[in-house]
Order: C-alpha cells, then sequence, then structure tokens
C-alpha cells in the first residue's frame, strides 16, 4: 500500500507524456501482435495438442521473455520521452 | 482474436484493457492483480480450468519484472522466500490436483467460481475491518500522544489493529526454530512458516494467480514480516511457486499462454503507471480505497454465473 506522502498534483505536461508514452506503446503492441502471436498460434497450440511436456517450457520460456522484453521496451521509452522533457 | 488453446474467442483489446486496468491497481496497491485478473477471464467466456492456469503464467511475467525492482530496493528476504517455496509449492499441487479431480469427476466452473466469490468477499470484508480499526487505533494513539507531556516520538512505523497475532505465534514453540534476521524475526518455528505457504499454495494452484492477497497479509499479520519486505519477498516466491505453478497445469493442459502474453502486455505498462500514480495519492484510508476491487471481481463471477453471458 502507498505510503503517506504529502499530495501533489499532476501538471499537464505530465499527462500529455503519459499519453505519448501509451500511444508509443500501443504501436508496439500492435506490431508485436501481428508479427509474432498470430503467426505463432498455430504451433504454440500444435505443441498444446502433441506435447504437454515442451508446452509447458516453451509457456514459461515465452511468458518470462516476454516480461524482460516489454520492462526493456517501456523503460526505455520512459527514459527516452521523459529525457526530452 | 481465436484462441484456440482454450477454444474461446476473446477481443484482445478487451484482454489488452483488463490487463491494463489490474497492472495500473496492481502497481497503485502492491499486489499481483490476479483477484481481478481471474473473475475478469471468466467472464470473458475462459472455462475455469484455463483462468486458473492462464492466471498464474500471467502473474509469473509480472512478478519477474517486480521482484527485479524490488531486488534493488533491499526489499527481499531471500532465505524466507526460499523456505517459503518448500510450503508452497505442494500447496500448489495440491491446488492443482484439486481442479483436476473435479475436471474428471463433475463441472470445474461452477465449484472453482463459489470458492472465489466466497475468498474474494473475504478479503474485502477483512481489509475494511483491519483498516477501519487501524484508523481508530491510531487516533487513540494520537490522542494518548498529545495527553503525554515531554514523550520522545518513536519513528516512523507499520500501524496495524493485528499487531499482536504474529507476537502471540511466535511464542509457538515447536523444534526446528529458525531466525530471519532480515525481516526483524528473532525466532519462528518453521512449521509455522511452512503452513503460512501451503495455505497461500493452495489458493495459488486452485483459485490461479499468486495468491498474494492471501499470503501477503499473512507474512506481516501471523509472521510480523513488515510490510516492504512482504512485499518484495511475496513476489520473489511467486516466481518460482507460480513457475512451478505455470507448469504443472500446463502440463495438465489448463493453461492458454497466448491468453496470458496479451493480457500480459497491457498489465506491464499499467503496473508502471500504477507505481508512478501513487505519488499523486496520499493517507492512510488508502487501504480502504482497496476494498471494492475484490467486490467487483466476485460481481464479475456471480453475474457471469447467474446470467451465463460473456463479456467478451
Amino acid at each position: 500500500m502507498p505510503q503517506e506522502k504529502q499530495k501533489r498534483v499532476p501538471d499537464r505536461q505530465t499527462i500529455i507524456w503519459l499519453l505519448v508514452e501509451l500511444a508509443v506503446y500501443s504501436v508496439f503492441v500492435f506490431l508485436y501482435f501481428m508479427l509474432a502471436l498470430h503467426f505463432w498460434g498455430g504451433w504454440i497450440k500444435h505443441l498444446f495438442d502433441t506435447h504437454k511436456t515442451l508446452y509447458a517450457i516453451v509457456a514459461l520460456g515465452l511468458m518470462a521473455g516476454q516480461a524482460v522484453l516489454l520492462e526493456l521496451v517501456t523503460s526505455g521509452l520512459f527514459r527516452l520521452i521523459r529525457g526530452k522533457t | 482474436m481465436d484462441f484456440p488453446i482454450s477454444g474461446t474467442h476473446i477481443n484482445p483489446l478487451l484482454l489488452i484493457g483488463a490487463g491494463l486496468v489490474i497492472g495500473v491497481l496492481g502497481g497503485f496497491f502492491g499486489v499481483g492483480g490476479s483477484f481481478l485478473a481471474g473473475p475478469a477471464l471468466f467472464a470473458f467466456g475462459v472455462p475455469m480450468n484455463f483462468v486458473v492456469g492462464t492466471d498464474l503464467a500471467h502473474i509469473v511475467g509480472k512478478s519477474m519484472v517486480a521482484a527485479r525492482r524490488h531486488s534493488l530496493m533491499g526489499n527481499i528476504d531471500y532465505k524466507l522466500g526460499l523456505i517459503m517455496v518448500a510450503g508452497t509449492i505442494p500447496g500448489v499441487e495440491a491446488g492443482a490436483q484439486g481442479i483436476q479431480f473435479l475436471k474428471r469427476h463433475s463441472d470445474v466452473d461452477r465449484p472453482v467460481a463459489l470458492v472465489f466469490i466466497v475468498v474474494l468477499i473475504g478479503i474485502s470484508a477483512f481489509v475494511a475491518w483491519e483498516g477501519i480499526r487501524t484508523i481508530r487505533l491510531s487516533k487513540r494513539e494520537r490522542l494518548a500522544k498529545s495527553n503525554t507531556v515531554g514523550s520522545s516520538s518513536r519513528g516512523k512505523r507499520d500501524v496495524s489493529a493485528l499487531a499482536g497475532v504474529a507476537k502471540q505465534l511466535h511464542r509457538f514453540k515447536l523444534a526446528p526454530m529458525i531466525s530471519f534476521p532480515r525481516s526483524g524475526i528473532k525466532e519462528v518455528s518453521l512449521w509455522t512458516i511452512l503452513c503460512v505457504a501451503f495455505i497461500g499454495g493452495v489458493c495459488s494452484g486452485f483459485l490461479g494467480g499468486g495468491a498474494g492477497y492471501i499470503r501477503m497479509p499473512a507474512m506481516v499479520y501471523l509472521l510480523g514480516v513488515p510490510t516492504h519486505l512482504a512485499v518484495g519477498t511475496d513476489l520473489f516466491e511467486v516466481i518460482i511457486s507460480g513457475g512451478y505453478g505455470t507448469f504443472t497445469h500446463a502440463l495438465k493442459g489448463n493453461v492458454d499462454i497466448l491468453i496470458a502474453l496479451v493480457m500480459h502486455t497491457g498489465a506491464a505498462v499499467g503496473a508502471r503507471l500504477g507505481a508512478s500514480l501513487t505519488q499523486y495519492f496520499h493517507g492512510p484510508r488508502i487501504r480502504l480505497a482497496f476494498v471494492p476491487l475484490p467486490l467487483a471481481g466476485a460481481a464479475l463471477i456471480i453475474y457471469t454465473l447467474a446470467t451465463g453471458r460473456h463479456l467478451g
């Protein structure tokens, strides 16, 4: 739970940059869907049906890989955009 | 978008949106968000056994990133986390076997949904009760302090109405006794820790997610771990136990990893936004703001059960 802090009001510029970050992020996510998830779907379903152990390993690997990748992307975006303000 | 593994059709924007909201709330309140993720997936038409496994997979990704941040801040008690893993993993497996039992013998959706509703309403009731009692206690302490002339300041500390419970549990002396200097615990029975971890594991394996809504308060109120260390240690522990849960549920055919990946894209940015938002809000009453969230999750499940309609 958040600690007790002095109240701050987000200024207009912060909100604008937040929206810009969201827009850039949305483009990344859209490209990710088109390039990755759409083409992997069939292969992953095939693994699920035929080889559960390999599917379990791939599932964990994909989740961990995506978590690290998205963290790098969001951190990079936040740093890049905030650095220019 | 079709998700062929679970045989569902869900608008990916809805999944991303749900992930975003869950991420923001999770980042803001410092919890994983499975109290909303599970009900949301169920409301989108995902069968309950897939809800449980998929939510576990989704939470592993979130925990990895969050635990790294907490590790950099020194908020993880690794010794406690590793010992808890030993209790959580059998609990996760017991929960997963419970789902398998229901799959073989009856309908999975209804019994798991009913347990989910009871747990979510219980959490809301507990947080509301504890929050109100703590606020009253703080007021009384402030009054007592103002009436004491020349009393010295005791500094900033966690105020809780249940502070005495941990002390009573520490009196339970069943060998082996272990100390956790990092968490400020002088001596506690190994069995107490394993029991707490096992119960959290059962919830995680049976209801999905990291079960932080059970383990976190248990660590703070029952074991006496400081809140910031409980959050970090819980996240570290969830990487291992959630990883195991994802693996075992995937082997049993209960994980739709495509849904988890789509949902996580929203949750990743949401968690960052939620953590940023905490600087704009203040006040000890913020804990009470958490109360409606598990109730919203329960309402989603009740709506889906009652109407049979799906939001996706």
